[in-house]
């Protein structure tokens, strides 16, 4: 239920975005986040916007848990 | 490529020790399931389901409460998996079938959009935890339609955490939090949990990389004698969460007591709405009297399967009168409830291996 997926704004009309989850386009309400642009990304949550996201944050790559891993090995 | 979940699982061999680490969502439960996750890791470290799933974890008095507005005539919107969730008497399903105007929404947003379209009164049957909340605050604090109201059956997650830690009936050592719900409120509310009862905690996402993380990283906790809240989830968690999301809730919602399915009443853990928006709630709107309800069907163990203290292997039902497409259970309803998880993705994970 708490499913919640990155998007990228393409459009902004008052508190109605268009969004691209790469590839499908959905409008999701922005009244829940504040200092939105286009192309910045957005986490949707039930057809509104939860949390704004950089560009790589949004992409859940695997070099972010490589470099992850590293921090956790400085740590050791 | 290096291969990172062998890396990962390395390191959590190298420091493996006997822990009980909860998670309290069905996003959670699903990438464990789906990857395979528990095969992964060494026996002794135990990974178990709380209640993760909200819709879940409302009671048949809730449901009890939007079949008495079904059959009264309203139009009752609500999230898909809700329909077959059973009541004393049925469930919405069953009210549908007999006529009742029942509508499956993505969101309270589609709710609004149809009160907007019809002159019939059009409730929203609100499950959902922090996450979803702010949603239905929103629409609320903005002033819907004056034939739209609200059933909210939104549930916190933190004081379910404190009851299941004091109970102790479940004993767990560990918490994998939930990342969206952390999302809205941040990693601060966890905190009293390792501060009160030494409980390492770590915050994370749902891809499994993120769960494997999670599960080092409190092992870690454990090892260096360090329990506190650590966010391994931090490209979608602030430390502080949405704010304005906060806000929205507080304006709109006070915290009460509430039984949840399978839990007695547990305190302030569920959010009604404030009397300056009363007449948004449903249950004044329409003055739903208090129902004589009664927990779920014999023979079904949803109770302890929410409270982490039995898996759906342990329930007689199970894969046979109980499966997806014949639900007894709200957790095999849902498709984030523990049951239904196990249902689909059951063998690729063997419990009985030693």
């Amino acid at each position: 239920m708490c499913i919640a997926a990155p998007a990228r704004i393409l459009e902004i009309n008052d508190n109605m975005a268009t969004v691209d989850f790469g590839g499908v386009r959905q409008q999701v309400k922005l009244d829940l986040v504040s200092d939105v642009e286009i192309d910045k990304y957005v986490l949707v949550h039930s057809g509104y916007a939860i949390e704004i996201l950089t560009a790589e944050e949004a992409k859940d790559s695997l070099e972010a848990w490589d470099e992850l891993l590293k921090v956790m090995d400085e740590e050791e | 490529m290096k291969n990172l979940t062998r890396e990962i699982v390395e390191r959590i061999e190298k420091i493996a020790q006997p822990v009980k680490i909860m998670h309290v969502c069905g996003s959670h439960e699903h990438t464990i399931m789906q990857h395979g996750i528990r095969t992964l890791i060494p026996p002794e470290v135990e990974v178990v389901a709380g209640p993760g799933c909200p819709v879940c974890c409302v009671p048949s008095r809730e449901v009890d409460e939007i079949m008495y507005l079904a059959k009264k005539g309203v139009t009752v919107t609500t999230f898909g998996d809700m329909l077959r969730v059973p009541g004393t008497n049925g469930c919405l399903a069953d009210a549908r079938a007999e006529g009742a105007d029942v509508r499956i929404v993505y969101g309270v947003g589609n709710a609004v959009e149809i009160a907007n379209k019809v002159d019939n009164e059009v409730v929203f049957m609100a499950a959902g935890f922090e996450t979803t909340a702010p949603t239905t605050a929103s629409e609320i604090a903005q002033g819907p339609p004056e034939n739209f109201s609200l059933l909210s059956c939104h549930r916190l997650i933190p004081p379910a955490l404190k009851f299941l830690i004091e109970s102790g009936e479940v004993n767990l050592t560990a918490l994998i939090e939930p990342g969206h719900v952390s999302t809205i409120i941040g990693t601060k509310p966890y905190e009293v949990f390792s501060e009160k009862y030494g409980i390492p905690q770590v915050v994370a996402g749902f891809n499994p990389f993120d769960v494997l993380i999670a599960i080092y990283l409190i092992l870690k906790q454990i090892k260096d004698e360090n329990p506190h809240v650590q966010n391994e989830y931090k490209r979608a968690v602030r430390d502080d969460g949405n704010v304005k999301a906060q806000e929205l809730m507080d304006e709109v919602f006070y915290i009460k007591n509430k039984e949840w399915r399978g839990f007695p009443s547990i305190p302030d853990s569920v959010y009604e709405i404030r009397d300056m928006y009363s007449q948004f709630n449903a249950r004044e709107k329409f003055d739903i009297p208090e129902l004589e309800s009664k927990e779920t069907v014999t023979g079904c163990i949803c109770g302890p399967i929410l409270r982490g203290v039995a898996r759906p292997e342990d329930c007689k039902l199970f894969r046979e009168e109980c499966n997806p497409v014949n639900p007894i259970g709200a957790c095999m309803v849902s498709k984030e409830g523990t049951c239904n998880i196990a249902y689909r993705y059951g063998s690729l994970n063997d419990y009985s291996a030693p």
